[in-house]
């Protein structure tokens, strides 16, 4: 099932890779440009392209006033948060899968989600909306839940891989109740619904500011994992064997962790909790592209925005009413990943 | 080249696994390290890598404290599965880690010296393959051909030929004989077969729980040496075959306690 | 490694199902063990109030077809009501509120708060904690209180109240979405429990509020409105009654269409969505006040692209009693508020005042001033 690597690494094969790169890029631009022209209210696409030549040109058509919102208000940027929040998610995955060396691992391992969906179900508990307290409780709670996770670990003196991953179902637990205590004391008229349709995981309704409250984090955060690509690799053979080969496998672990934090915290904060996307996106990375973490991050990030601009795509197009789009992606990744799974040969 | 000085070292503090370990290797030297199960072989190999600190005494390499040196140390641990199936190229260019900064990425040199590494222990051609379809012998030189792309001064390997056919032990064991000629290196495997030690070592390293003898592998393994120290009796017997005088290390029998008639291994015949 | 981690996994679940299904089986016990206690205590009481005469025990039909043995309407004094909306037939048709002892909260908040006060007086003293999460009761707390009677909303509401030895009373009809027909049915089914005979029923309320719409209508030839029945808008999710949902009876009988049609109950939307449909009117069930989108500073949403925003046409459905917008004892008022707000031609809001006033000095005997009758129609405040 694994493609042929002929000799990758030769010039040629890297080339390829870098053709590979740019293939899945025009893809999400492709993925993206289309999806600008899908959505409910009915916009012909020869309009469409007017207003993006208005765009350029700087003019705006008063006949179309109702479509240049819809499309650059509405539309842009739930695409671009739809694109970032499942670059991040996957690449979050394709990370945390390689420190923790297990391919079932998903970005809410460390509690990460919970934490987050916490202070999100907090913040409409105290304010009654979605405002900026509530995502800054979220990120906050995010965070925290990863540090209390992380400190945790350092409890125990030989912390070991399997320490972080019973950490974060601690901390996840705790977190969880937490959240039904909110939505226990949660006022049934207005404030649970919100809480659950939250949690449900949505792109609707998001804008320019949502989108400037998540590009810094998730955009730093994809960086770095990037940057720290290769040394996964490392980490995945296990600490001792890392330490072997001269690496302080700790040190970048938590790097590595602390990035993936910020960007699924920021990724909660935006859209909810949206799951299998990190799941599901670095294992069909694996059998296109290969295990190296060098190629998977990068392949998986984009990979990852086109899938899930395509997703909300469908979400916000199948029926009137919004279909949460945690659903869709549950509903189409898991019988792509049992495909995958059912062909797969003994290798994980 | 390697020089330890009474090392020891314990999990707890009551009670110690090593004691007072002193051994030195010289260049181009292979070194044995032999002893019961549990008795902490691999214990040892770990202090010598750094990965566990002596509670007392130290190892040097070249010199220097060897946890200081770890840079020069090349480490080969069993063979094993791998969560993700990378190809054997890429396993081989891992052990250009340490030669890196965090954020770098392989470079041509980097796989220049990997290719190296692979003609040297002869599976070039198995670069492009996956680690989890290899054989358990193939995987185990693709490992040594890793901690070679390290440019390692000194190998230890964790008992090599463990898991392995009469034929592939035997390339294995030749394969290091032959680096640590050449390369100029030195190597510290543990092993559980005395004709192994007695084939390819120069030096070997008897441990016990409180005791450990160290020199040529003929004068450690001694009759009374191993009946002390694995509890059975056993000879060296030299024969001559195809005009070859070739040492063969024999085991007879479980030694017997002499006042028992039930005759119950002897346990611990060293008194510490 | 991953086996471990897969064991431990299972393990944990295994603990915490045998944990939860242990515990739910002790307290199911436990609870189930008590209702029996109670029953054998109650019982007793009962044996003596079983010596009122025979004939004086009757039996009714709920509303969710169960049949249910009943003390005489002057033994019933304490009265428990779980769903909202119905506690506002009870204060018109009941002559002492005071007989009303516990209720959901959610009954107060979409009422005014005024009315409340004219028509309930205690309402602020009534017992409201006994509701879990707002929507099933808890057990003991119920036993606590005492009730002769608990009105409740289908089934998923009867947990918790079941096999107490208390008549419950269902007042779900199942499937039924015309608040005609329900606030009727409730009415009717109230006035039989409590023996209340009145010159105004809900059911005349009713023919004569049809018979207004029916008549200030027949002369409006253009084609239909639209009309979308927003139920909330909190939190940047905006969530509309599509068909199969009370919206379909009132935009019939208010001479609109519903121009979330398409969608099915109810159901969140987007904003984009709400492009699409462009209805000429927005009615407001809760959450955000229309005031808020009219001024356009609903934070992420714009709404000055939307045809009702620009003809000022978002309106919050009024709260009185309840709010008009589900089924209540003010609900014939509902069709006819519409009218005067899609069709001011037809029936002008001053009309629409002077029918407001009258209804609520024949239904309830209670004298509204024109000032406050404003005050409810000029919608709600934001509220923080």
């Amino acid at each position: 099932m694994i493609l042929a690597k002929k000799d990758i690494k030769s010039m040629d094969g890297q080339k390829r890779i870098a053709n590979k790169l740019l293939a899945l890029f025009g893809l999400l631009i492709v993925v993206m440009i289309l999806s600008l022209f899908l959505g409910r209210y009915s916009i012909r696409p020869d309009e469409v392209v007017r207003l993006f030549k208005g765009r350029m040109l700087l003019e705006s058509y008063s006949d179309l006033k109702v479509a240049e919102h819809i499309i650059f208000d509405v539309r842009l940027p739930r695409v671009l948060i739809a694109a970032l929040v499942g670059a991040g998610l996957s690449i979050v995955g394709a990370s945390l899968q390689g420190i923790f060396q297990n391919p079932l691992v998903s970005p809410d391992i460390l509690g990460v989600s919970s934490g987050a969906g916490f202070g999100a179900a907090l913040g409409i508990l105290l304010t009654s909306g979605a405002g900026l307290i509530t995502a800054g409780l979220s990120f906050f709670f995010g965070l925290l839940s990863v540090l209390l996770t992380l400190s945790l670990v350092r409890v125990k003196e030989h912390s070991q891989t399997m320490s972080y991953i019973l950490a974060g179902i601690i901390v996840t637990s705790v977190f969880t109740a937490l959240t039904s205590l909110i939505k226990y004391v949660a006022d049934t008229e207005d404030q649970l619904p919100s809480i659950i349709f939250w949690l449900m995981g949505s792109f609707a309704n998001k804008n320019f500011d949502d989108l400037q409250l998540i590009i810094a984090p998730i955009l730093i955060g994809i960086l770095g994992l990037t940057a720290l690509r290769w040394r996964l690799n490392i980490l995945s053979l296990g600490d001792e064997e890392a330490f072997s080969l001269g690496i302080n496998p700790k040190r970048i672990r938590i790097a590595a962790i602390l990035f993936s934090t910020v960007i699924t915290a920021a990724c909660v904060m935006a859209s909810g909790i949206i799951g299998w996307v990190g799941l599901v996106i670095p294992h069909i990375c694996r059998q296109l592209f290969g295990v190296e973490h060098d190629t998977l991050l990068p392949t998986s990030s984009l990979l990852g925005a086109s899938f899930m601009v395509i997703v909300d795509c469908a979400a916000r197009n199948l029926t009137s009413a919004e279909i949460p789009i945690g659903i869709l992606t549950a509903l189409i990744g898991a019988p792509f990943f049992a495909l995958i799974y059912s062909r797969m040969k003994g290798e994980v | 080249m390697l020089q330890v000085k009474g090392g020891s070292f314990g999990y707890t503090p009551e009670k110690a696994i090593l004691n007072n370990i002193t051994f030195t290797l010289k260049e181009r030297e292979i070194l044995a390290v032999m002893g019961p199960n549990g008795v902490g072989k691999t214990t040892l190999l770990k202090c010598l890598m750094g990965i566990l600190k002596w509670q007392s005494g130290h190892s040097k390499l070249d010199g220097k404290d060897s946890s200081e040196a770890r840079i020069k140390i090349g480490y080969v641990p069993q063979a094993h599965q791998f969560s993700f199936p990378y190809s054997v190229l890429d396993m081989v260019v891992f052990g250009r880690a340490k030669y890196m900064s965090v954020f770098a990425t392989p470079g041509k040199e980097d796989y220049r010296i990997a290719k190296e590494a692979l003609e040297e222990v002869g599976i070039l051609h198995l670069s492009d393959k996956s680690c989890n379809r290899l054989s358990g012998g193939q995987l185990q030189m693709v490992l040594i051909a890793r901690a070679l792309a390290g440019e390692p001064r000194l190998l230890i390997l964790d008992e090599p030929e463990s898991h392995l056919d009469f034929y592939n032990q035997l390339t294995i064991l030749e394969i290091i004989k032959r680096l640590t000629k050449e390369k100029k290196i030195a190597c510290v495997m543990n092993t559980h077969y005395p004709n192994h030690a007695i084939k390819v070592a120069d030096q070997v390293l008897l441990l016990n729980d409180c005791k450990s003898v160290f020199g040529k592998p003929i004068e450690v393994l001694t009759q009374e040496n191993v009946r002390a120290y694995f509890g059975v009796d056993s000879a060296i017997v030299r024969t001559r075959i195809l005009g070859k005088e070739i040492s063969t290390f024999v085991i007879l029998n479980q030694s017997l306690s002499e006042n028992e008639p039930g005759g119950a291994r002897i346990e611990h015949k060293i008194v510490c | 490694m991953k086996k471990m981690i897969l064991a431990v996994l299972c393990i944990l679940l295994a603990a915490s199902l045998i944990g939860c299904g242990k515990s739910q089986a002790e307290t199911a016990q436990a609870e189930t063990a008590q209702a029996e206690t109670v029953q054998a205590e109650t019982e007793k009481p009962e044996a003596t109030s079983a010596e009122i005469p025979s004939d004086e025990a009757r039996t009714i039909t709920d509303l969710g077809g169960n049949v249910i043995k009943l003390p005489p309407a002057s033994a019933i004094n304490r009265v428990v009501v779980m769903n909202p909306p119905s506690i506002s037939m009870l204060l018109s048709i009941l002559p002492d509120t005071k007989k009303i002892i516990g209720a959901n909260a959610n009954a107060f908040e979409r009422a005014n708060p005024e009315i409340l006060e004219k028509m309930f007086p205690e309402w602020q003293n009534v017992e409201t904690g006994f509701m879990i999460d707002g929507f099933v009761a808890n057990t003991e707390e119920i036993l606590k209180l005492e009730p002769d009677l608990v009105f409740y909303y289908g089934n998923m509401q009867k947990p918790g109240i079941e096999n107490l030895g208390i008549p419950i009373v269902d007042m779900m009809i199942k499937g039924e979405n015309n608040p005609e027909k329900v606030s009727v049915a409730w009415d009717n089914l109230m006035r039989e429990i409590f023996e209340v005979e009145a010159s105004t029923t809900l059911a005349k309320e009713w023919e004569m509020s049809n018979d207004k719409a029916q008549k200030a209508l027949s002369t409006y030839e253009g084609e239909a409105k639209s009309a979308i029945y927003l139920l909330s808008n909190m939190g940047g999710v905006i969530t509309v009654f599509g068909s199969g949902t009370y919206a379909d009876t009132w935009f019939e009988k208010g001479g609109l269409v519903n121009a979330a049609s398409d969608v099915k109950g109810q159901s969140e939307v987007s904003m984009e969505q709400m492009h699409e449909w462009d209805p000429d009117y927005i009615f407001v069930f809760k959450g955000t006040p229309a005031s808020v989108m009219l001024a356009n500073q609903v934070k992420g949403q714009d709404w000055s692209l939307l045809s009702a925003y620009e003809h000022e046409a978002i309106f919050d459905i009024p709260q009185t009693i309840f709010s008009w917008g589900a089924p209540c004892s003010d609900s014939p008022l509902m069709p006819l508020w519409l009218i005067s707000k899609s069709h001011p031609d037809l029936l002008d809001e001053d009309e629409f005042s002077k029918l407001f006033k009258a209804y609520y000095e024949r239904v309830y005997d209670i004298e509204l001033d024109d000032e406050f009758i404003q005050s409810i129609l000029n919608g709600r405040e934001e509220t923080k």
